[in-house]
């Protein structure tokens, strides 16, 4: 008999990888993900009829059903589906650093596959979802709208990874850019030194914004794996130092945890909701922690 | 059995251990670059420097270090002295008789061989003690002991001083035979032999027996060198063509270069001492080139052709001899009926005028009187279509008696009559009918003895189809008992026939050759037939234009072909004699042999008695040995070109220890080779051949090195 498969292994990265269209994918990962899920009862201003009631003083007269009127020659009320309305806006670093795969998929992959399944749910939860790139400058924007799920798709899907990683000026560039309130998606491997990250997303929050930060790292950044001595490259600047890896292990395993612990401790005070994921972690991780927050988002307006 | 080498310089190879220790000892930087999303915590981290290091992968060390150790051991080419038997010999107090074999065949002229072998026997000589009693033997093609075993050293130099580079090939085995002789006769208590040559592979057949006697020891003495560079004129082809009166000769000369790169000489063709041409000719790294030189004329008497090239490092075979004479003619008389048309031996006549090798003089006689005089210098007498008169078959007898060669063909006209029983006598086989197969379909040659020489040209495939002539008419004969049939019709009739007579043959062809009984004569097969049965009755034999060094020559053959008449030795103006087996009739006989001297190249002279049956010259030197008669004077009799033996020159060595393996004694069950062969260092390496185990060993060690280096690799583990 053979082993039955989990469900959770369609959202594996190596899995949806082989999936060449990027809205199959993301509507893959999304309904997936919805299996089970109720929608909330909170009722709204939507295009959604939901129920009638009896007018009571003080509704809004024009919410007043008068076909219904004329028909029972009472008054009732058109309910109709909650409806936030909320911006998303999807931030992803394409620096060359995240082009880097150890194994499997690269940083810039699992963030494609990130967003785009993003986009599907929020589009989904009628949210209007917006994207931009990013470098060391703004590279591409798609402004939050309900009908741009496709074009997001589509930029998501054309992006190639170029320039150095630099979060301050695209982030503040794009927090005088967000007029409105909105939740800010920002996915990136965060190669800054935490005190500079919390700035950039001080700038976001300061606009009122919920900021969700999905730190992207591949596997080999954080155990360092690597044996023999040899020259390693940084991706982004070009710079190479001969180093002896068996040498540097231990102290760069502790160098990069120190770096998440502080990103953690930084961001989780107050200034965004910080998540760490591995190109090895399954999307539907990152759709939970992204629920999560909007949930609590929604409790708290 | 303490360990020695042959080349300790390679030892120093250990040094390479230094090697994998710092290998081992320091990382090796990756070739390939690590590309890595950012060095933001790298550069955090200080630098270590390497002396804090230490040796990783110890088996993969321990490998590199073993395979370095092994080459360097190899290389150094280590034997193990067999410290018990050496020192025994070397303090052996025993009387030694000891055989010095210095090579002295001409390729030991390569060079400064020659001078290194008479130091290397002076050596052995210096060496010996006063009880110890030594022998020289000088050998090439022959082995020759220069007097007698002797200890005085005195006198052993001075037969060094005395011994000179021969003309010969080398030979081992009659050297190694005397060897065995004296060493075997000897009553001292320790035998020796020391050989001293360049080991020539040519010299050295194995198929020998020539072993030395138990107890004896052989000691090599290699001479050889490395990559010897020679060019040699191998040999020299004369292709003779007659002009008008005169013969012209085109000399071809074949070059060998034995050395490893191409060369280039000049090659010059003198005759009679007189230089003709020069050429330059490229030999090709270990190949062949030839020369072909112009047309030169024949000059009467013995004429003398060196080739020869620029001189090198061995000069004797630079030069090669050729001796050539003109007049190998077959003198042809063709006897045709009186009745008989002008054409009616127009086909034999053009046939045997096309001969060029050796050429034909055809003369035509009418009528069937013939007498002493017509057939006096003939070699070959044709009847054709002729019965002869009585007076004419006393005269045929006695030509054919003397040795010359009769042929007899019959048609119309020899089978009209009775033929007189004097010449039915003469005929190898009766004449009883004609038989005509106009009507009942031709006949064809079936039965041909092709071992028979007139046919033996034929006997290959495709050389020549005996079944495309027809033969309409032919005469029905029976053959004499001691006649020989050679070929016969598909009746089983006889179509040639032959019989012995004195020195000569006679032939019967019982058909035509004027075309009326047969198509033959426009067969293709008619010409070389008809040349072939003329050469075969005049017992013509090619002549041999140049000997080889070793080769012995029976001046008797050249004088019994000059007991005859007009092409002896005398009579025909000292040419070299195509004639060599029989002589010619019609010259008075009862002659004495003369006696003869024979002139060798370095001037030395062989006397042979007048009443010797047999002559032999040996030829031991190379160049022209002149044959005079006694008290004649003017150009010598005969001129005899001596050349080297070729394949001296093929310098191709033999390993040392190989032939003295095959030299050395027998050994008995209880005893090992190695007690009876006394090797040098060099030779007992080559035949422990340690070096080659060692090198297995490296190999097998740098194959564990490469497996594990991979497998290491793979998990990106190694240095």
């Amino acid at each position: 008999m053979p082993a039955l498969r989990s469900p959770t292994s369609f959202l594996d990265p190596a899995v949806l990888a082989r999936i060449d269209s990027l809205e199959l994918l993301a509507k893959t990962v999304v309904q997936g993900f919805l299996t089970g899920l109720h929608r909330a009862p909170k009722l709204g201003m939507s295009m959604d009829f939901a129920e009638h009631r009896a007018y009571m003083p003080g509704d809004d007269t024009r919410r007043i059903d008068w076909r219904l009127y004329g028909r029972t020659d009472r008054f009732y009320i058109k309910e109709f589906e909650a409806d936030t309305n909320a911006n998303v806006y999807l931030l992803l670093d394409i620096s060359r650093s995240m082009a880097f795969s150890s194994a499997g998929i690269s940083k810039l992959d699992y963030g494609r596959y990130l967003a785009a399944s993003l986009a599907y749910f929020c589009n989904r939860q009628r949210d209007r979802v917006g994207l931009v790139t990013f470098a060391n400058t703004i590279v591409n924007v798609v402004p939050p709208a309900l009908k741009h799920l496709d074009v997001v798709l589509h930029t998501i899907d054309r992006i190639e990874p170029g320039g150095q990683g630099a979060l301050r000026d695209p982030l503040r560039a794009i927090s005088e850019q967000v007029r409105r309130r909105s939740i800010v998606v920002l996915i990136s491997d965060l190669y800054e030194e935490p005190v500079a990250v919390l700035q950039a997303a001080t700038m976001l929050r300061g606009s009122g914004n919920d900021l969700i930060v999905f730190h992207i790292l591949d596997p080999a950044e954080r155990e360092f794996p690597f044996d023999g001595a040899g020259t390693f490259e940084d991706l982004e600047s070009g710079e190479r130092i001969p180093i002896v890896p068996e040498q540097l292990r231990d102290e760069y395993r502790r160098l990069v945890a120190e770096h998440i612990t502080s990103l953690s401790s930084m961001l989780g005070a107050g200034a965004a909701d910080y998540a760490l994921f591995d190109t090895s972690t399954p999307l539907d991780y990152a759709l939970f922690r992204f629920l999560s927050n909007r949930l609590r988002a929604s409790r708290v307006r | 059995m303490p360990l020695a080498f042959l080349a300790p310089v390679f030892l120093a190879g250990l040094a390479l251990l230094a090697v994998p220790l710092i290998i081992h000892l320091t990382h090796r930087q990756r070739k390939e670059v690590t590309a890595f999303p950012s060095l933001m915590f790298l550069r955090q981290i200080p630098y270590r420097t390497v002396r804090r290091q230490r040796i990783r992968h110890w088996v993969l060390f321990a490998l590199r270090c073993l395979a370095i150790i092994l080459l360097a051991l190899a290389f150094a080419r280590p034997l193990f002295q067999r410290g018990g038997l050496a020192g025994a010999a070397s303090t052996s107090t025993g009387a030694r008789e000891i055989v010095i074999l210095l090579d002295r065949s001409y390729s030991m002229g390569y060079g400064d061989r020659w001078t290194r072998a008479i130091e290397a026997a002076r050596r052995v000589l210096d060496g010996m003690r006063a009880s110890d009693r030594a022998t020289i033997v000088l050998f090439a093609g022959a082995a020759e002991a220069v007097g007698r075993p002797s200890s005085d050293r005195a006198t052993l130099n001075a037969m060094l001083d005395g011994a000179r580079l021969s003309s010969g090939a080398t030979r081992y085995a009659p050297a190694i035979g005397l060897a065995s002789t004296i060493l075997a006769e000897s009553q001292l208590p320790r035998r020796e032999a020391v050989l001293i040559s360049d080991f020539q592979r040519s010299g050295w057949t194995g198929d020998t027996d020539a072993r030395l006697p138990a107890g004896a020891t052989v000691t090599p003495v290699d001479l050889s060198d490395p990559n010897p560079s020679d060019v040699a004129v191998a040999n020299v082809a004369l292709q003779r063509s007659r002009s008008a009166s005169r013969e012209r000769v085109l000399a071809t000369a074949r070059l060998t270069n034995i050395g490893e790169q191409p060369e280039t000489r000049t090659v010059t063709v003198a005759l009679n001492g007189r230089a003709l041409e020069a050429k330059q000719v490229s030999i090709p790294a270990r190949g062949a080139a030839a020369v072909t030189f112009a047309a030169f004329a024949l000059p009467e008497g013995s004429s003398r052709v060196v080739v020869s090239a620029d001189v090198d490092a061995l000069p004797s075979n630079d030069t090669s001899f050729v001796s050539v004479a003109p007049g190998e003619v077959i003198d042809v008389l063709i006897v045709d009926d009186l009745a008989a048309s002008a054409n009616a031996s127009l086909y034999l006549r053009r046939a045997l005028e096309l001969g060029e090798n050796p050429p034909f003089r055809v003369a035509l006689a009418k009528g069937n009187r013939l007498g002493t005089a017509e057939l006096r210098g003939r070699h070959v007498v044709i009847l054709n279509d002729v019965n002869p008169g009585a007076a004419a078959v006393r005269a045929l007898r006695e030509f054919v008696h003397r040795g010359g060669g009769l042929l007899m063909t019959l048609g119309e006209r020899a089978t009209r009559g009775a033929w007189s029983s004097e010449a039915r006598e003469l005929l190898p086989a009766a004449i009883n009918s004609v038989a005509d197969r106009m009507e009942s379909g031709s006949a064809r040659l079936a039965g041909i003895e092709y071992s028979h020489p007139v046919f033996e040209p034929f006997r290959a495939p495709r050389s020549g189809d005996w079944t495309s002539g027809r033969f309409f008419r032919f005469a029905s004969t029976t053959v004499a008992d001691s006649a020989v049939v050679i070929a016969s019709f598909d009746d089983g009739a006889v179509a040639l026939a032959e019989r012995p007579l004195g020195e000569g043959t006679v032939a019967l062809w019982t058909s035509t050759f004027d075309g009326s009984w047969n198509d033959l004569p426009v067969q293709p097969v008619f010409l070389p037939f008809v040349h072939q049965l003329a050469k075969h009755l005049a017992g013509y034999a090619p002549v041999k234009q140049s000997w080889k060094v070793g080769e012995v020559v029976n001046l008797s053959q050249k004088d019994a072909n000059s007991s005859g008449g007009a092409d002896s030795l005398a009579g025909a103006s000292a040419s070299e004699p195509s004639l060599t087996a029989k002589g010619t009739p019609g010259a008075p006989g009862g002659i004495t042999v003369p006696e003869l001297v024979a002139r060798a190249p370095s001037g030395g002279t062989i006397g042979f008695a007048a009443g010797a049956r047999d002559r032999y010259l040996a030829l031991a030197e190379r160049g022209f040995y002149e044959i005079r008669r006694i008290g004649s004077a003017g150009q010598p009799e005969r001129v005899i070109a001596v050349n080297l033996d070729p394949a001296e020159s093929d310098m191709t060595r033999i390993d040392p220890a190989v032939l003295v393996r095959a030299i050395a004694p027998r050994v008995s069950a209880n005893a090992s080779a190695t007690d009876t062969v006394s090797l040098t260092a060099e030779a007992r390496e080559r035949r422990q051949s340690v070096w080659w185990y060692l090198l297995v060993a490296a190999l097998l060690a740098l194959a564990a090195e490469t497996a594990l280096s991979n497998r290491l690799s793979r998990h990106g583990a190694v240095g």
